[in-house]
């Protein structure tokens, strides 16, 4: 019997897969051969070695994200990151605004001759425009010629006001560039966490 | 072999992600060492291995009942096999032998250990490791469904499309060749 010394029989007697039949002819036959048993005790053998094989482990968890629980936690990392970085560039605007108002009591800055300037220009103009309007009395006017050649002439409540704002520069919150650098850190960090949940194991 | 969890498959089914992954999670290491010992790479495992879980969960509605788990695998092999047969195409891996060929067993060159002896010997687990990677993958695929994973050959059958002759011979062939490895080794069978 060449085809069972050598046939796939043996493993297949081995693993029970063979139908009763033929399970009970290679019975016979191993009852009969020598060679045969060894065979089949090598394939034993072999089996059993394959079996105790160590198992390899993935460096990863390759289970996917398909739970519900998980799906706005995506888009909400994208949308952290994109905030952060929005929150940043508006930081960078105050900030820069900020420090171009903020010096408008500064004798350097090349804005601090403009802040008492304008003023003073706009009202030139409007001492111009009144002045134009009705020339005749003088005592009906409420402006004032100023006598030196500073340049300068005392202002009105409004526009003092004005001017007091802009050079001691008392931002809305709006403007102030510590809540947006506040803001930007705070939306990186909820997107660095989002990031990280994501990729936990 | 453990059982499938029936509940967690039907919450699945049912289009529960958090089932699937109970069970992904169940798998997950039995089929990557499966299919690391097919596609030979990690990398290339673990690429095959969360395909086949995307896939599975893309077509969850199509499982029609038996055991989930060899539906898993049947996945995950064929993306395996079908990994190796790219490379077979560009030449890197050998064509599989054809089943009338006849199996060789080689003789023994010296005397060796006994099979019982070699079992809990470390160098000859490795030896056993090694002879795999020379198994064409198509054996190596069957012989490691059958005596790791433990699956019938009906459903390796299944698995790997193919008639229970062939995997029969796969199983057997691979056996005969990783027992020829050994031997050329110096191991010796027990005395008949």
């Amino acid at each position: 019997m060449k085809e069972l010394h050598t046939g796939s029989d043996l493993s297949a007697y081995l693993d029970g897969e063979l139908a009763p039949a033929e399970r009970s002819r290679v019975d016979d036959h191993l009852a009969a051969c020598g060679p045969c048993r060894v065979r089949l005790a090598e394939l034993r053998a072999i089996a059993s070695l394959v079996a105790a094989l160590p198992s390899a482990q993935p460096a990863r968890s390759l289970v996917p994200r398909v739970a519900a629980r998980w799906n706005w936690l995506r888009p909400a990392r994208s949308l952290s990151a994109f905030a952060s970085g929005a929150f940043l560039f508006v930081f960078l605007l105050t900030a820069v605004g900020q420090s171009g108002s903020g010096l408008g009591g500064g004798p350097t800055s090349p804005f601090s001759p403009m802040a008492p300037a304008a003023p003073a220009a706009e009202a030139q103009r409007t001492e111009d425009k009144t002045t134009a309007a009705a020339p005749a009395p003088q005592f009906a006017q409420p402006t004032v010629t100023d006598a030196g050649g500073a340049g300068v002439r005392p202002l009105t409540s409004d526009e003092v006001a004005r001017d007091q704002s802009l050079r001691t520069a008392t931002p809305s919150p709006l403007t102030y560039p510590p809540l947006w650098l506040a803001l930007a850190v705070a939306a990186g960090l909820a997107a660095i966490a989002a990031h990280w949940r994501l990729r936990a194991t | 072999m453990p059982h499938d969890d029936a509940g967690a498959i039907e919450r699945a089914r049912a289009g529960d992600g958090r089932a699937f992954e109970q069970l992904a999670r169940e798998l997950e290491v039995p089929l990557y060492r499966h299919v690391l010992r097919v596609v030979g790479t990690p990398a290339e495992a673990e690429d095959v291995v969360q395909d086949a879980f995307i896939s599975a969960w893309r077509s969850i509605g199509s499982f029609q009942g038996g055991s989930f788990r060899a539906w898993v695998f049947r996945i995950a092999t064929n993306r395996a096999i079908d990994t190796i047969r790219a490379r077979r195409r560009r030449g890197e891996v050998p064509l599989e032998p054809p089943e009338d060929q006849d199996v060789e067993w080689a003789e023994p060159v010296a005397p060796g250990p006994d099979p019982e002896e070699l079992a809990s010997r470390r160098e000859d687990l490795a030896a056993v490791e090694e002879a795999l990677t020379t198994l064409p993958p198509e054996q190596r695929a069957a012989l490691v469904l059958r005596d790791i994973e433990g699956f019938s050959y009906e459903e390796i059958a299944q698995m790997t499309a193919v008639e229970i002759g062939t995997v029969k011979s796969r199983i057997h062939r691979g056996r005969v060749a990783v027992r020829n490895v050994l031997v050329g080794r110096g191991w010796r069978s027990a005395a008949g």
